[in-house]
């Protein structure tokens, strides 16, 4: 079989077809003009349904939903809150928050786009008024929107692993060490800059209290990655039960903070924490095989039961207060509103994950019979070739690759990127015996990063959208915070420790040979 | 004129009306998704006995909803581009090529959908693993879906051929209710 459709593909790329489509009439052409179409049509025809038919990538819709009940439950103001109340007070505050927030946003949603649009709307304009350039609050916030696909939940993550056979868990906790070392370096960068340009101090520093009570606001929503992760490394759940999980969660605590007795009873902070605590911890015990689900209930419900009477008997007994309880509040009506406003937003949420996840899954099917082609007509052993003929020194090979997905990314998506470079780079990468986890991870970074380079970054395009401001002049000031990423790229594809120690503690990896820092730990850690 | 307009105007509105109920219909899919694939956990790990069907059934539902979401998100464009590069060029050659891709995505969905109709006869004899179900049924979404995205193709088609023989830089045809009206 030739490779005509593969130049067809590039051809209709450059003219603008959909990719979807440009992936479909590729191949489709190409057989043509092989004279072998009555053949593979059908064939192809019937790896575009079995390549959507996959368990694992149920997770996508699943991973969209969650993210979109959580933002529409009104948990992004509270996340933000939370680091205004921590960070607020230093110089460049709100350009610190905005990255903060990315980095607690990632745990929920696992989307640069929807990272970008609910900060970006609420931070950009808090910025402006605080004396910020409005373009340098829009590149904040898009070069920190790219962490939320790094750190896991990730729907890039769950399609890469779908489509290369690699563990999504082990993926997943590849993510955590470049997600939070992309924040630092910003958080770093942005300190540098406050100083040089001399930004405003949002506010005076909050006392603890406030601090406690942001965290307990924000509670619910630093819980989502706890119970996805939990769930997977303890083997209760697969990660697209998690997901399912996650949904579930994101609707339970999208009610949940729409409690007006719930809001009362974190405002007493002692007393939120005297229960919270424990339960949290039975929580970890669940995860740690302590207990058993009707264990934990039961433990659960007795901690609430005895820490609720021996809070109230104690305040009676010192300061002989009157017990408020839950402020005259009549439970039902209150759990009525909050349940009814969830459900008011919950059409436009189910829309949102149809029409997002039904773009992303046709895309996947579309390139599952692409990357069949691939397969068939010899490319990736013919790239494969072509590769080692210019060099085979693995570290090499690797700076040439992130150069091509650095190029890549720049134009497309990374959605796209994976599902149609992947199929070809993975095999490269096997072939010089990089570690497929290792050469995973890069491959997410780095075209997660592309969703912020122009020309085509599509988080620039959200963020300009977001702010009202010029492409060209966020592209002016994000281009500082875009090297950083790079560094961080850099440092991933060259020293596999910073990736592959926690997935080889989890026993989802093995240490690559080459990282001696991983072995060491694991060696210790492991016994 | 008014003849092939007020024709291409009812299919641009049986498409807008389809592709609306599409978006319903996978909406609706997306939550029983959730429903079924968390049950089929609580059912597992708390009552120890699980569900069979849960795999098949959310696994059906979900490529149903990607294919019915398909014909709404390509006449919405929705679906991912690369349109930097024409993008600059002049609008005669825009829509000029414009006209070729849908023109080729009708192509291919026309070869498609024949392929679509054997395979749905062909699922008659072949039956999903938990549910006593022939996978035709689960099929036939194939046929009914690319037959909506060839509508689709053909109204864009038009709307674009409309522009380019009339000048006019309106993306959408006129409203022949309005051309009939006074003035």
């Amino acid at each position: 079989m030739g490779l005509a459709y593969f130049w067809i593909f590039f051809v209709l790329l450059a003219l603008g077809t959909p990719v979807v489509f440009a992936l479909l009439i590729g191949p489709g052409i190409s057989l043509v003009i092989d004279g072998k179409d009555e053949l593979f049509f059908s064939k192809l025809l019937t790896t575009i349904y079995s390549g959507m038919y996959s368990f694992p990538l149920m997770a996508v819709p699943f991973f969209i939903l969650a993210g979109e009940l959580m933002n529409t439950g009104g948990i992004t103001r509270s996340i933000v809150k939370f680091s205004e109340s921590m960070i607020g007070h230093y110089r460049g505050g709100l350009a610190q928050v905005n990255i903060l927030s990315s980095i607690m946003f990632a745990g929920l949603s696992g989307s640069a786009v929807a990272d970008t649009s609910a900060l970006g709307k609420m931070l950009i304009p808090a910025m402006e008024e605080n004396g910020y350039k409005r373009n340098f609050a829009a590149a904040v916030t898009a070069a920190s929107s790219v962490i939320g696909p790094i750190i896991p939940p990730s729907g890039i993550m769950v399609i890469y692993a779908f489509v290369m056979n690699v563990s999504v868990a082990g993926l997943f906790l590849a993510g955590f060490v470049p997600g939070l070392m992309v924040g630092l370096g910003l958080m770093i960068l942005t300190s540098y800059l406050a100083r040089v340009r001399n930004f405003a101090v949002a506010g005076a520093k909050a006392p603890w209290k406030e601090r406690s009570f942001a965290l307990l606001e924000t509670f619910p929503a630093l819980m989502t990655p706890v119970i996805l992760l939990g769930g997977i490394l303890s083997g209760i759940y697969t990660p697209t039960e998690a997901a399912a999980v996650a949904v579930v969660y994101a609707l339970c605590a999208s009610v949940l903070i729409r409690l007006e007795v719930w809001k009362r009873f974190i405002t007493d902070t002692q007393r939120a924490y005297l229960h919270i605590t424990p339960l949290f911890l039975f929580l970890f015990m669940g995860f740690f095989g302590v207990f058993d689900f009707r264990q934990y209930a039961i433990c659960s419900i007795g901690w609430i039961i005895l820490a609720e009477t021996s809070w109230r008997l104690l305040r009676w007994k010192i300061s002989r207060r009157p017990v408020a309880a839950s402020g005259g509040i009549v439970f039902r009506k209150d759990m009525a509103d909050a349940f009814t406003q969830t459900t008011r937003q919950l059409p436009e949420v189910l829309r949102n994950t149809a029409i997002q996840s039904g773009v992303i899954l046709f895309l996947v099917g579309a390139a599952v019979t692409f990357g069949w082609m691939v397969t068939v007509s010899g490319l990736a052993r013919e790239a494969t070739n072509l590769i080692l003929f210019i060099t085979d020194n693995p570290l090499l090979v690797l700076l040439l690759i992130n150069i091509l997905l650095f190029v890549v990314g720049m134009f497309l998506d990374a959605g796209p990127a994976i599902l149609i470079l992947g199929p070809v780079l993975a095999p490269i990468m096997a072939s010089i015996g990089i570690d497929p986890l290792h050469f995973a991870i890069v491959m997410c970074v780095n075209v997660t990063v592309g969703l912020a380079t122009p020309p085509m970054g599509l988080v620039l395009f959200v963020a300009s959208s977001v702010s009202g401001e010029r492409l060209e002049s966020i592209v002016k000031e994000i281009w500082p915070f875009l090297l950083v990423e790079f560094a961080v790229i850099f440092l991933i594809t060259y020293f596999p420790s910073l990736t592959m120690t926690i997935p080889s503690l989890a026993g989802f990896a093995k240490c690559p040979e080459s990282a001696t820092a991983c072995q060491a730990i694991v060696g210790i850690l492991g016994r | 004129m008014s003849g092939p307009i007020t024709a291409l105007h009812l299919l641009g509105n049986l498409n807008r009306r389809l592709g609306t109920a599409c978006v319903f219909i996978a909406s609706c899919f997306a939550g029983i998704m959730a429903i079924i694939v968390t049950a089929g956990v609580f059912w597992r790990y708390v009552l120890n006995n699980s569900l069979p069907w849960v795999e098949d059934i959310s696994l059906i539902l979900m490529v149903t909803m990607a294919f019915i979401v398909a014909p709404y998100a390509y006449r919405t464009g929705q679906n991912v581009a690369i349109s930097l590069l024409v993008e600059r060029l002049p609008a005669p050659f825009l829509l000029a090529i414009r006209i070729v891709i849908n023109v080729l995505v009708l192509w291919i969905v026309c070869r498609y959908f024949l392929e679509s109709l054997k395979l749905v006869e062909r699922g008659w004899n072949i039956r999903v693993n938990s549910v006593d179900m022939p996978w035709a049924y689960p099929y036939l979404v194939l046929p009914v879906v690319l037959l909506q995205l060839g509508m689709v193709a053909v109204e864009l088609i038009a709307s674009d051929t409309w522009r380019i023989l009339t000048g006019s830089g309106e993306r959408s045809l006129p409203d022949p209710k309005q051309r009939q009206g006074p003035g």
